[in-house]
């Protein structure tokens, strides 16, 4: 599977994902990536990343913690972390 | 370090002292806190953003290699289709910028994990089969930071290991399932509490709560059988830390 880049904007204030875009080109996907941060340049709550990935399944996995953010949002959360 | 660093390309309309003059200029202006960036502020985040520009095509090769180890180490993700859970990163430039700030010695140019990926693998086996393929393939930089055993003192256990591509530096990160899952718990907290938990701040209840949860669940990976003062402890820290948890 080819490598898919997934711009991602996280609003701490919000505590949610408000942006999620993928690209299948690299330089289209960096450009946009550079010009998001330049956008929220002084908005220290937003969180901009750029993860590739063969899919944001893989992406949910490796980086859950952009969708799960409420505590205890994972059903099968080891014993020490229930309500986490 | 005249050996290692020769490892490095040059990066193009950029010299070294440059690169690290930039990472001056932002790590002030990061500190000023409400200051406009000036114009040497805005040549300093083009400087930082080109030379973050020059690890995508060698984090790229280095994540494509990483998955081909990753699926011969664990073969029923050979079929093809089937997703490989290795992702990769840039890092944000405001973590880049806090990372400086951070660390008062941590300049620019050496930053190792400006282009980081990782891959989360089943279990402890896979992670040690990845890692020798590392080891036996690639030009690994520094020493390996095996942190499984003996975690960082926030309860972060994984490996993280540097390699060299195309003269830059590539930082790998390997976790089992347990490791990742605490790592998230933890990433997610501090994003959610506003605290750069993940960098050991953070209240004492909670930082506390979160070591002792790691080695719960080290133990538990161990298949060792916790005691009883470690229970105790364990179930009082959770008890101060609960008002943290409380849904938004």
């Amino acid at each position: 599977m080819p490598l898919v880049h997934f711009l991602l904007v996280y609003d701490r204030k919000l505590q949610k994902l408000v942006f999620e875009r993928p690209y299948t080109d690299p330089a289209e996907a960096l450009h946009a990536y550079e010009e998001m941060e330049e956008t929220h340049r002084d908005e220290r709550n937003m969180e901009i990343v750029l993860v590739g990935a063969d899919s944001i399944e893989t992406v949910m996995l490796t980086h859950g913690n952009y969708w799960q953010t409420e505590p205890g949002a994972e059903p099968d959360a080891s014993p020490y972390l229930t309500g986490v | 370090m005249a050996e290692t660093t020769s490892k490095f390309a040059p990066l193009p309309g950029y010299s070294r002292s440059a690169i690290d003059r930039a990472g001056d200029e932002l790590k002030r202006y990061w500190l000023a806190d409400d200051e406009k960036a000036s114009v040497a502020t805005l040549r300093a985040f083009e400087a930082m953003i080109a030379f973050r520009e020059s690890f995508q095509l060698p984090l790229k090769k280095t994540v494509m290699g990483l998955r081909s180890m990753v699926c011969s180490e664990v073969p029923e993700l050979k079929r093809v289709g089937d997703r490989v859970p290795v992702a990769q990163r840039l890092k944000r430039r405001e973590q880049i910028i806090n990372k400086l700030v951070r660390l008062d010695r941590m300049r620019l140019w050496t930053m190792g994990d400006v282009g980081g990926c990782r891959a989360v693998l089943p279990g402890r086996q896979q992670v040690d089969g990845v890692l020798r393929r590392i080891r036996r393939n690639w030009d690994v930089h520094g020493r390996v930071r095996d942190r499984r055993d003996e975690p960082a003192e926030s309860g972060y256990r994984a490996v993280h290991v540097i390699v060299i591509r195309d003269g830059r530096m590539i930082e790998i990160q390997l976790r089992d399932p347990q490791e990742h899952e605490w790592a998230l718990a933890v990433e997610r907290t501090g994003a959610r509490l506003g605290i750069g938990l993940k960098e050991g701040e953070g209240p004492d209840d909670l930082t506390e709560y979160f070591r002792l949860a790691s080695l719960g669940m080290y133990m538990e990976r161990m298949s060792e059988e916790p005691n009883p003062t470690f229970v105790q402890a364990f179930d009082a820290a959770r008890a101060r830390a609960v008002p943290y948890f409380r849904r938004s």
